[in-house]
């Protein structure tokens, strides 16, 4: 082979490969790669030409080259394979918003990653040249997504600043960062679409009811307050503007389907903001809050009841009776509907215990007077007759003949004619008092209609001492009514106090002859009109000097016009008693006789004399059973069966001369008047101040039949007791269970102390000063009985311990004495034997001595 | 060889032979009593009831204290502390019913037997004037617990005296040491209990026992009494005679055994009983004396008051002297009819006074 050409041939091929070589060698030695991507980034000189911030500037021998030569000479480090990669951290979290990277990264920030030295004055715009967003490939520390909607919560650190209320807190590494900071990394879960809330096991609950009106979350949901979820321990410390941040409504979510689940409000609200007056102890039937709702208060009560929209939007007539009179100086509704008095529509009886303030609630005015037309605007009066302003009886439209004060009821007399009322026509059924006067002018009051004041009467023009009567002397031989009123005035206090036939009835009794004594001129009055008579008993007994000698009352006369008895005479009532009808007629006795009609004892009587008549009644729609029931009850037992003097007859509680109803609310008063310590205590109880609606002393005891109480009442569900009003599960409930064993366990005890006393007794032992101790438990147990009305269970065992510690001393000295007896009878069993052995022996010797008798041979001893 | 003499019988032979008691003795027991005398036990009984008062009362007393602060108090001290005091009082208290109560039946016992007629007048007024003082211990004694029924029977009781016609005020005022009961009437009504009654009636007693003895019981059987100055068993046979000693004794002693048994099981049943203590401000609702005095205060009710006083003390007085008013001799009670009716009567209408009392 030729060598030169081997040579050349070799030669060349160095140089080739040395050719080839050399760039490879250059690009690996001498031109650094492009340590970056490229994107992007095609301004190399914007860097490399200065060399700002340790950016390798160009070599000196590279001056004049342009950006696009770079390239051709420096590759792409990524680009080149063989290359070892340069590690950049990458961006790890989104950029948007998030352009000013030195913000954090210049000094580290906040925990951000401060740039290494060499990166010193790059800036924002370079650092994307090489870091590059990880959001790809989210690195397993991804930052927590936010679980919440964010609207209206961009204080982030508000709550995750300081961890407040369990939420997570930003970790340390964080500190310095600001809420606009957050959402660079932590993104919405909802918007992510990672987690759906409402799918999330831990997802907040739903708020379950509207939101109007209850911004104020933790009034009830801090404490958990009426059975409302209360917050967990982890919110402690979060505030209401926080809480819809999680919990959204569900209303929208759960519609009206699920609305009805609170009991719509079927009555009007007007007036009616009182919920728990009524619903509160479900008075008078209304439906008692359920006992999940209690400590709820009346401002809570409609953000779940709505008004139902039968009667928010009801556009037919009312289904309840509107009230068809002016409600002006009527606020108490039922001071005639309670007891349907006056003709009033009497209430039904579920509506009985309902307190005035709650009528309006449905019952509506019919229409405002003011809206009423006159008659007169559309009718025409017939020819003839006089305009009803004028004051004539003309047209048929009669005057009103007597006052107007106080007689503004037209109707509860002339209604049903009470009193020789005239009756109302038959076409004017359903008018109401307020348009009487539309027609009904008032006319010359009747003198006789007017209401009574007293007038002097003759008493001092024929002074008694003079012994002359000639109306007693003349009377009293008419015989009959005549002759029976005389003896009856006879028999009376008046004619013992010299007030004599004519201090009433006028006339002159010192003149014999009948046309003169009974004349006009000697004042003769003759018989009374019944609605004067008040006024003449009045004109002595309401005038104080003069009653003064007999230590007598004076107001009778301001308590009588005061009653309803005294109301209805002034309305025209003649059924109504006067002081007459009362007292005994002509034969007046004094109160403390015991044949007087008012004589306590006989008040009973007396009142049931109207008042259990059907007949009387049938006007006024009132119960006629008082009596039976009192006659039956401990008052009545105590009084008319044992004379007991203590017990109340009906002018206890009614009043005598100012007799009318106690109010519901006056009853702890009139009862207390004699239970005066159970008052005390009965006035200390939850009851006394839970309003009106709140039990008093009838709604346990009853009003006329009131039963000896005992300690059953405080169990059971009937009426009168307890549980009427407290389920046993209640507070209230174990109230009452807790006084019934408390008090059932001291009678108990006391009861057998007793027996055991009476064992004693009957074994003839002495038990005086037992019985001394027995009453002193006994006053013990009487005073805890009492001290039940506070509902207190602790003060009543503070007395019943008292009565358990005496009752077993008593009972454990009687059963001593039993014991004692015992001993006395087996004692007394062996001394009679030997007393038996005794006779025996003695009767034998007898027997000796007679057998020595028969024989004769016995001899008188020899005493010498 | 003579007999050893017992230390008894030579002690009595010392006190013989000096103060001559064997006569004394002889004439106390060896009387001989008609068979047919019987007295059914009652005089014995009510003076054996009289010896048991003595001695449970004397017991009593060393105990008792008569003021209204500690009277009331030292009773219940006595039925409480005292060793018995409970059976000591009960038996005080049966034995005082008692006694009243034999005392009545002795005296009617008397009375139906004709035994009160000539010549024991006198044996008959006296034993009238024991059921007085009799009745006067029951009225002192029953004061003494100072309880509410002994201070209120006092003053009804003392009341019924209070209108004796011309003396009653004065008297009720004697009775009571003032015009009401209080501490002085407790005082007296004690000092009297204790000292004045009984000294008043052991002497009555005495008189009493002594004229019975001279007298020897009367026969029943005996239509007509034999000439005055004898004694009963004048002209009997012998075997229609008992010796006193011992037989008429024994039998006594053995009823009078028979009634302490009665009085134990009577004080052990039914132990005296104490009210709660007196208090004059508090009327007790049921007032009534001791069963004894009902009769009187029944009738005080039922007529007028003066009548009401002056009936039973005529009747007193009437009883008193019976013996000078009823002079017939005659004794079975069929041939007396008028006395026997009036007896009956009388009997019948203060057991239906007690009774209608005991009801009220």
């Amino acid at each position: 082979m030729n060598r030169p050409i081997v040579r050349h041939l070799g030669f060349a091929l160095v140089v080739l490969v040395v050719a080839l070589l050399i760039p490879t060698f250059i690009i690996a030695q001498g031109v650094p790669l492009i340590p970056h991507p490229l994107e992007g980034r095609d301004d190399c000189l914007g860097c490399h030409g200065t060399g700002i911030a340790e950016f390798p500037k160009v070599p000196a021998d590279h001056a004049g080259r342009t950006n696009d030569l770079c390239q051709g000479c420096h590759q792409s480090a990524a680009e080149a394979t063989s290359a070892p990669a340069l590690v950049i951290p990458a961006i790890p979290h989104p950029l948007e918003g998030r352009d000013d990277c030195l913000v954090c990264h210049e000094f580290g920030v906040v925990g951000a990653t401060q740039i290494p030295g060499d990166h010193a004055g790059r800036t924002n715009d370079m650092c994307q040249g090489c870091h590059q967003p990880a959001t790809e490939a989210a690195p397993p520390a991804a930052p927590p997504n936010i679980p919440h909607p964010l609207e209206g919560r961009d204080d982030c650190l508000g709550c995750h600043g300081t961890g407040l209320a369990g939420f997570p807190q930003v970790p340390a590494d964080h500190a310095g960062r600001t809420n606009d900071l957050c959402q660079g990394c932590h993104q919405s879960a909802a918007e992510t679409g990672a987690v759906p809330p409402a799918a999330s096991p831990a997802a907040p609950p739903g708020i379950p009811h509207p939101l109007e009106g209850r911004d104020d979350c933790l009034a009830c949901h801090g404490a958990g307050i009426a059975g409302v979820p209360q917050t967990p321990d982890d919110h402690a410390g979060r505030t209401n503007d926080l809480c819809q941040g999680c919990h959204q409504p569900i209303t929208e979510a759960a519609p009206a389907a699920e609305a009805p689940a609170f009991p719509l409000i079927p009555h009007l609200l007007e007036g009616r903001d009182n919920c728990l007056d009524c619903h509160g102890t479900g008075l008078a039937g209304f439906p008692q809050v359920p006992a999940n709702h209690a400590g709820r208060t009346d401002d809570v009560c409609q953000s779940c009841h709505q008004l139902s929209p039968e009667v928010a939007h009801a556009t037919g007539p009312s289904p309840f009776p509107p009230i068809p009179h002016p409600l002006e100086a009527r606020d108490e509704c039922l001071a005639c509907h309670e007891t349907g008095a006056a003709g009033a529509p009497q209430i039904p009886s579920d509506h009985v215990g309902r307190p005035n303030n709650i009528c309006q609630g449905c019952h509506q005015p019919e229409a405002p007077a003011s809206v009423r037309k006159n008659c007169l605007d559309c009718h025409i009066l017939p020819e003839g007759s006089m305009a009803p302003e004028e004051g004539a009886a003309a047209g048929g439209v009669p005057t009103i003949p007597h006052a107007l004060e106080r007689h503004d009821d037209c109707l509860a007399c002339h209604q049903d004619g009470v009193g020789g009322a005239p009756r109302i026509p038959g076409d004017h059924a359903d008018r109401t008092n307020d348009v009487c006067q539309t027609c009904h002018q008032p006319g010359p009051v009747s003198e006789s209609q007017a209401p009574a004041e007293p007038v002097p009467t003759p008493i001092a023009l024929y002074p008694w001492p003079e012994k002359v009567n000639t109306c007693f002397d003349c009377h009293s031989t008419l015989g009959g009514k005549q002759a029976d009123i005389a003896d009856q005035w006879q028999r009376s206090i008046h004619a013992e106090r010299n007030v004599a036939c004519a201090d009433c009835h006028g006339g002159d009794p010192t003149l014999s002859a009948m046309e003169a004594s009974m004349s006009p001129d000697a004042n003769f009055v003759g018989v009374p009109a019944k609605s004067d008579i008040p006024a003449l008993c009045a004109s002595c007994h309401a005038d104080v000097p003069r009653m003064r000698q007999y230590d007598l009352p004076t107001d009778q006369w301001a308590k009588y016009k005061e009653s309803t008895h005294g109301f209805q005479l002034s309305q025209g009532d003649r059924n109504v008693p006067t002081c007459f009808d009362c007292h005994g007629g002509h034969q007046v006795l004094k109160a403390n006789d015991p044949a007087s009609t008012v004589y306590p004892s006989n008040v009973p009587d007396l009142c049931a004399s109207c008042h259990a008549d059907e007949t009387i009644m049938a006007g006024y729609n009132i119960p006629t059973d008082q009596f039976d029931l009192y006659r039956q009850s401990v008052h009545g037992l105590a009084l008319l069966d044992n004379q007991d003097f203590r017990a109340p007859n009906c002018a206890t509680c009614h009043g005598t001369h100012g007799a009318a109803p106690p109010g519901f609310a006056e009853v702890a008063n009139i009862c207390g008047s004699c239970h005066t310590a159970t008052q005390d205590y009965y006035l200390k109880s939850p009851h006394a101040n839970a309003g009106y609606g709140a039990p008093k002393c009838v709604t346990c005891h009853g009003r006329y039949d009131v039963s000896k109480p005992s300690e059953a009442i405080f169990v059971g569900a009937g009426p009168r007791h307890c549980g009427a009003c407290h389920p046993p599960d209640s507070a209230a409930g174990r109230v009452a269970q807790s006084l019934y064993d408390t008090l059932t366990v001291a009678a108990q005890a006391y009861e057998e102390a007793e027996a055991a006393v009476q064992t004693a007794q009957r074994v003839g032992m002495l038990v005086t000063p037992l019985e001394g101790r027995l009453r002193e438990a006994n006053t013990s147990l009487i005073i805890a009985r009492a001290a039940q009305h506070t509902l207190d269970p602790d003060s009543v065992r503070a007395l019943t311990d008292d009565v358990q510690t005496i009752a077993d001393e008593v009972k454990a000295s009687a059963d001593a004495a039993v014991a004692e007896s015992l001993f006395r009878r087996r004692a007394m069993i062996i001394a009679v034997a030997v007393i038996g052995l005794v006779i025996t022996a003695l009767f034998l010797l007898k027997r000796e001595l007679e057998r020595q008798l028969d024989t004769e041979s016995y001899k008188p001893p020899d005493l010498a | 060889m003579q007999t050893q003499k017992s230390i008894v019988w030579r002690a009595w032979g010392w006190l013989d032979g000096r103060y001559r008691l064997t006569p004394l003795i002889s004439a106390l027991l060896h009387v001989e009593i008609p068979r047919s005398a019987r007295t059914y036990y009652l005089g014995g009984i009510t003076l054996f009831l009289f010896m048991v008062q003595a001695i449970t009362g004397v017991l009593l007393s060393l105990y008792y204290q008569p003021a209204p602060s500690a009277a009331y108090d030292s009773v219940l001290f006595i039925m409480h502390q005292v060793n018995f005091g409970w059976l000591i009082r009960s038996i005080h208290a049966w034995g005082a019913n008692l006694m009243i109560l034999f005392c009545i039946l002795h005296l009617l016992r008397i009375f139906f037997q004709g035994a009160h007629k000539a010549p024991r007048e006198i044996t008959w007024a006296v034993g009238v004037l024991l059921l007085g003082v009799t009745l006067g211990f029951g009225f002192t004694g029953y004061l003494l617990p100072w309880d509410q029924r002994a201070f209120w029977a006092t003053t009804v009781g003392s009341e019924i005296a209070g209108v004796v016609p011309l003396v009653g005020q004065k008297l009720l005022i004697f009775l009571r040491s003032g015009p009401e009961v209080t501490a002085r009437t407790l005082s007296r009504f004690f000092g009297v209990h204790v000292l004045v009654l009984p000294a008043t009636l052991l002497t009555i007693l005495a008189v009493h026992l002594t004229l019975v003895h001279q007298q020897g019981l009367a026969d029943p059987t005996r239509p007509v009494e034999p000439a005055e100055g004898t004694t009963s068993a004048a002209g009997q046979e012998k075997k229609d005679l008992l010796p006193f000693f011992p037989t008429y004794l024994l039998d006594e002693v053995i009823a009078w055994y028979a009634m302490l048994a009665i009085l134990i099981v009577l004080a052990s049943l039914f132990p005296a009983g104490l009210d709660e203590p007196a208090d004059p401000l508090r009327t007790p609702e049921h007032t009534k004396p001791e069963w004894y005095f009902l009769f009187l205060y029944e009738g005080l009710k039922l007529v007028p008051r003066i009548v009401g006083v002056t009936v039973p003390l005529v009747g007193g007085l009437f009883l008193l002297l019976l013996p000078f008013i009823d002079r017939s001799p005659q004794r079975i009670p069929r041939k007396r009819p008028v006395a026997i009716t009036i007896g009956v009567a009388t009997l019948a209408i203060i057991i239906a006074l007690t009774i209608r009392g005991w009801l009220s």
